[in-house]
């Protein structure tokens, strides 16, 4: 014990876990810091000095006692214990300004008060141990009881304090009342508690080598199995400290009791297996002791109220005992081993439990990615390989980090949900609604949301504000064979509303995009700025609670675009306008006024075609023949978990048996969370079918639908699919926002239907309302003529004859290089149509390619699906919009925008310094152990 | 004692350069910049233009190599640390102006290498898009790693090529 007072120990008690606490500040800062006003910012920066200060303090204190060989002093002692207390009490005492109530828990790294005191309780713990040596020295008999009992005392005293003292104390200022108390008589009294305990403990460690106290095995047990057992189970109805339930620590704290109460064999390879094990779980020692570490104080009050404090004392007791036995383990087995190979084996052992958590959380973070790119970008090839059960872990994990609580960790294991959320998460959070999302689809628990937890509706265009003047101006460029247009409007409020809110929805037809916009602000003509859409739609928001002049263009779905302008004063007049690429003439409708652009008798000469996209314009559409394809009844039966399938399955029998229905080219889907198709012949073979399906999943109707879609387009064949969904659940329920986006693909359409229980109705599922019902089903099996194109390979495509262009994709995967777009360019948008259209076919692509189509769309200045047009006021919202725009982009892989240049930056020299004097380090003891040698 | 005041000369310049580092501009730089984007340039088959106060930017990577990215720290790094290593490995007091010099060029040659590896090793892995970590940490860790393997590199060759030498040549008979 005497080597604790070596100022070596400074560097390992006090420089490290300053270092950590240090980095950790920093850390915990950049993620806050934007949610901070400046007197926090300042008060961080004060931790932070104060931090850099007890740094040099200790260090210059340490290096002077090294530089004249002396043992660490009283001195020291106390200085530390009086600079780290007043340190905890002002953390203590400023943690809210520090972090305050309005910061979002997760974006915290775990407990900040919890790591803080944990960082600085090692220095407090070696100081009082200083003071502990050196108050009992070796020559003078000391007794451990007498220090059991002076422990035990200070609890007492308190509760006599409590007691009898204090009520007659008339002190009614509350802050001092508090801060007295807690801190000028808690704190002394929780020292010395300490101090007593820690002496009681030392001495009895000290003669245990004499063979009086620790020898003794049942204390060994007692501390190292049947506490840590009994803390762990006392967790679970207590979770204060944390969230201890997994089998896990019950299953490594057995073991490692185990394994430290194994008698000391004299057999060398029985010895060193025993010392691996051991070395192995340090780590789990040395985590329960880092856990607690800062529930040290507490313990007094723990032992006054529940009597079990000294589980509380139990991991430092148990650290201790674990480096001894290790220690003892070094000394004999050194005499058989090489140094070198029992270090090694100690620290590979050591690393056994710390890598098979990161292993098993970065598969978790592997599955959760797997999990959202099958519910937001399905491969329709490729099946599911989620681990319903991982994830259902790393759900538990997302909320329990939501609910975390400010002082303690209830629903979080200390450090390791951290090292989780950081590792698996990334310190960003998953909505609540994409979270049940996954947890509907994948374990098919569907939350029942309570009227205040529903999304508050968006808030609606105002009533009155019409379109007063609609004028058009095309201008046709025979350099790129098409039309540019510009649509001016004049919009006025009519209504009596002060920040009335104009929004419409434009149907373009296919061929046509938006390329320029301009909203008056004021007397000032401002053009739009086209940004990646949620950033757009972000600002547009937070602007529009603000009341500020902004005006917005995007994409809803298929080629409606939604158009908004914001605030009208009552009568104001405001001016807007957006101009046009289109390659033939059109009529535009807005709110029921229509205007010709182009020249409706004079076509555009030719299409467009390259190696991957063709586009038919509608004059060589009306030279295409006319077919008619077939349509077939695809059934998509719910299958999700607690699902009755039987009465679907009659339902179908019923009205193929009512309707004569041929079963040929009918198929059926079984879909809860995964889909499997069968023939409608084949339907009585269900029962099978559904054994080999996981009945724990939801009904994932989206990619059910999409599914089909997308198999029967891959065929090209001259049938196509009408969609029947049979199940349980409520129309709204089974609403899919985005099927027009595969209009493209049918040109008969993409609506679908709901079967009712008694089969005698069909219901048209409309997102927006338009409920049509139909009692003969067979209507729907009527043919629909289309246009037939035949591509160069002989494949068929169908087109809708709808006096309109269309694009054909010739491959699903297309490769756009940036030579190819130019700004305002008709191909430009049209080979990012084509590209939005194959990623409609393949949204597996969009995880790696959407920045690059996003940066594509603002180099030519046409709006896609990714990007929008917004006019903003000030040069101040500009720049949130572009940072706003570059946290979006920067959240996903692949090249950013064109404003978004990577920097090839070093790694931080502070960390270079780290690995190169751990180099040296190694160097210099691997040259003075030869030299041993 | 002129051990200690030679290490405190090294720690001083260290510190010292570190701060005329936060101050100089690209331009002043240009003397590490320019080798570095010539040698990228020549690896990646793309050229860059010179964007006045900022860097080279390469357009077609998207990548800009500005002064953060100039590998001044490691060129810092690895001077001091032979530098350092050579006033406690030398029995002599006082280093040889040559070795000096050479140590300097040594520095400054694997200061190219090692930045235009990480470069190179930062595009080529993060074109694959792996979802361990995330792109800033996935940076930091290759650049983390190219360096300190280019470092122990450079101390291990320069420990064998003129340490063993020169602790040779001052133990051998005069």
């Amino acid at each position: 014990m005497q080597t604790l007072l070596h100022p070596k120990w400074i560097l390992l008690v006090n420089t490290v876990p300053i270092l950590l606490a240090l980095l950790f500040f920093g850390y915990q800062f950049q993620l806050i810091e934007s949610f901070l006003n400046t007197d926090s910012i300042k008060l961080w920066r004060a931790v932070g000095l104060y931090s850099i200060g007890l740094l040099l303090l200790t260090g210059i204190i340490g290096y002077v006692h090294k530089q004249h060989n002396k043992s660490l002093s009283y001195l020291y002692a106390i200085l530390v214990l009086l600079a780290y207390i007043f340190f905890l009490f002002f953390l203590d005492a400023s943690q809210y300004k520090l972090i305050p109530r309005q910061v979002a828990r997760w974006r915290l790294i775990g407990n900040t008060s919890t790591y803080v005191t944990t960082a600085l309780m090692p220095t407090l713990a070696h100081a009082l141990l200083i003071l502990i040596i050196k108050l009992t020295p070796n020559h003078k008999e000391s007794s451990a009881w007498q220090n059991f009992f002076g422990s035990l005392s200070i609890p007492l005293l308190w509760y006599f304090f409590l007691q009898l003292a204090l009520p007659f104390w008339q002190f009614n200022a509350r802050h001092l009342a508090h801060y007295n108390l807690k801190y000028v008589i808690g704190l002394p009294a929780c020292v010395a508690f300490i101090f007593f305990l820690g002496r009681c403990f030392y001495i009895a460690v000290r003669k245990s080598t004499e063979g009086r106290y620790l020898d003794k095995s049942y204390l060994l047990i007692l501390f190292t199995i049947i506490f840590p057992i009994i803390g762990l189970l006392l967790s679970q109805p207590i979770s204060c400290f944390g969230d201890f339930r997994s089998g896990w620590f019950f299953g490594l704290a057995t073991l490692n009791g185990i394994l430290l109460c194994w008698e000391a064999s004299p057999q060398p390879k029985l010895r060193l297996t025993v010392f691996v094990g051991r070395c192995a779980l340090l780590t789990f020692s040395l985590y329960f002791f880092m856990v607690f570490l800062p529930y040290l104080p507490f313990s007094v009050a723990a032992i006054l109220i529940f009597g079990v404090g000294i589980l509380m004392i139990t991991p430092i007791i148990l650290i201790v005992l674990h480096l001894k036995a290790i220690k003892e383990d070094i000394y004999f087995l050194s005499t058989h081993y090489s140094h070198k190979m029992l270090y090694t084996l100690a620290v590979a052992a050591f690393m056994i439990i710390p890598t098979g958590v990161t292993l098993n959380y970065a598969w978790h973070k592997h599955n959760l990615h797997q999990a959202l790119d099958y519910v937001y970008h399905s491969n329709y090839a490729a099946a599911n390989t989620v681990n319903k059960n991982h994830l259902q872990k790393t759900i538990k994990s997302i909320r329990a980090s939501k609910r975390n609580s400010f002082l303690f960790e209830n629903n979080n294991t200390p450090f390791l949900s951290a090292y989780y959320n950081w590792l698996v998460l990334d310190h960003l959070t998953i909505s609540t609604e994409k979270i049940d999302k996954l947890e509907s689809i994948f374990l098919g628990i569907n939350k029942e949301i309570k009227p205040w937890q529903r999304p508050r509706p968006a808030p609606q265009p105002t009533k009155g504000i019409d379109l007063t003047s609609y004028k058009v101006h095309s201008r046709y460029d025979p350099d790129q064979d098409a039309y540019r247009s510009w649509v001016d409007l004049e919009l006025t409020n009519y209504s009596h509303s002060r920040f009335g809110e104009y929004a419409t929805t434009l149907d373009l037809p296919t061929g046509a995009w938006i390329c320029d916009y301009y909203l008056y602000v004021g007397d000032r003509k401002d053009f739009g700025l086209l940004t990646e859409k949620r950033a757009a739609k972000w600002i547009y928001s937070t602007i529009r609670n603000i009341n500020r002049d902004p005006g917005i263009l995007y994409y809803l779905g298929g080629n409606k675009i939604r158009f908004k302008v914001f605030p009208f004063a009552k009568d104001e007049v405001r001016k807007t306008g957006f101009e046009i690429l289109h390659k033939e003439p059109f009529v535009l409708e807005i709110d029921g006024q229509q205007k010709q652009l182009g020249e409706r008798h004079k076509r555009t000469s030719s299409g467009y075609e390259n190696d991957d996209v063709l586009y038919v314009t509608a004059a060589q559409k009306k030279e295409l023949n006319f077919t008619a394809r077939t349509p077939y009844f695809h059934f998509i039966i719910d299958a999700s978990r607690d699902q009755n399938i039987e009465p679907h399955i009659n339902n179908i029998k019923n009205l193929c048996h009512q309707h004569r229905l041929s079963t040929t080219n009918c198929k059926v889907t079984f879909a809860n969370t995964d889909q499997t198709t069968l023939g409608l012949d084949a339907i009585d073979t269900w029962q099978t079918v559904l054994e080999t399906f996981d009945r724990k999943g939801g009904f994932f109707l989206d990619r059910a639908i999409k599914k089909t879609f997308y198999d029967a387009y891959q065929e090209h064949t001259s049938t196509y699919p009408i969609v029947i969904v049979l199940s349980d659940k409520t129309d709204d329920k089974i609403a899919i926002t985005d099927t027009e986006d595969w209009d493209f693909a049918y040109p008969e359409g993409t609506t679908y239907y709901k079967l009712d229980n008694d089969a005698s109705l069909l219901r048209q599922i409309g997102i927006r309302g338009d409920t049509m019902l139909y009692t003969n089903p067979l209507c729907l099996l009527e043919e629909q003529l289309v246009r037939e194109y035949i591509m160069e390979d002989g494949s068929h495509r169908y087109l809708a004859d709808n006096n309109q262009g269309s694009i054909l994709l010739k491959r699903d995967h297309l490769k756009i290089t940036d030579e190819q777009i130019a700004e305002k360019s008709w191909a430009s948008g049209l080979l990012l149509q084509a590209k939005h259209q194959s990623h409609i076919l393949h949204p597996e692509l969009v995880h790696s390619e959407w920045t690059s189509v996003v940066r594509q769309s603002l180099r030519s200045r046409v709006m896609t699906p990714l990007t929008s047009y917004i006019v903003l006021e000030t040069e101040a919202q500009k720049q949130r919009l572009l940072k706003k725009q570059k946290e979006i982009l920067a959240g996903h892989k692949g090249l950013d925008a064109d404003n978004q240049v990577r920097n090839m930056s070093e790694p931080p020299l502070w960390l270079m310094l780290l690995f190169i004097f751990s180099f040296l380090a190694f160097m210099e003891w691997n040259k003075r152990s030869n030299q041993l040698v | 004692m002129k051990k200690i005041i030679a290490l405190g000369i090294v720690g001083c310049s260290f510190i010292a350069l570190k701060f005329w580092y936060t101050t100089a501009s690209v331009e002043a730089l240009s003397f590490i910049l320019l080798p570095v984007t010539i040698i990228i340039e020549w690896i990646t088959g793309h050229s860059s233009t010179h964007q006045v106060g900022e860097g080279y930017l390469f357009s077609n990577l998207n990548i800009i190599i500005s002064k953060s990215c100039s590998g001044f720290n490691f060129f810092l790094l690895c001077t001091m640390m032979l530098l350092v290593h050579l006033i406690t490995t030398s029995e002599s007091t006082t280093p040889k102006t040559r070795v000096t010099i050479s140590l300097l060029a040594t520095s400054y040659l694997s200061t190219l290498l090692a930045n235009c590896s990480r470069i190179v090793c930062s595009l080529k892995i993060e074109q694959h898009k792996l979802d361990i970590l995330s792109e800033a940490l996935m940076h930091t860790a290759i650049g983390i790693f190219t360096y300190v393997s280019f470092l122990i590199a450079t101390y291990v060759l320069v420990d064998h090529l003129y340490f063993k030498k020169l602790s040779y040549a001052d133990t051998a008979p005069s």
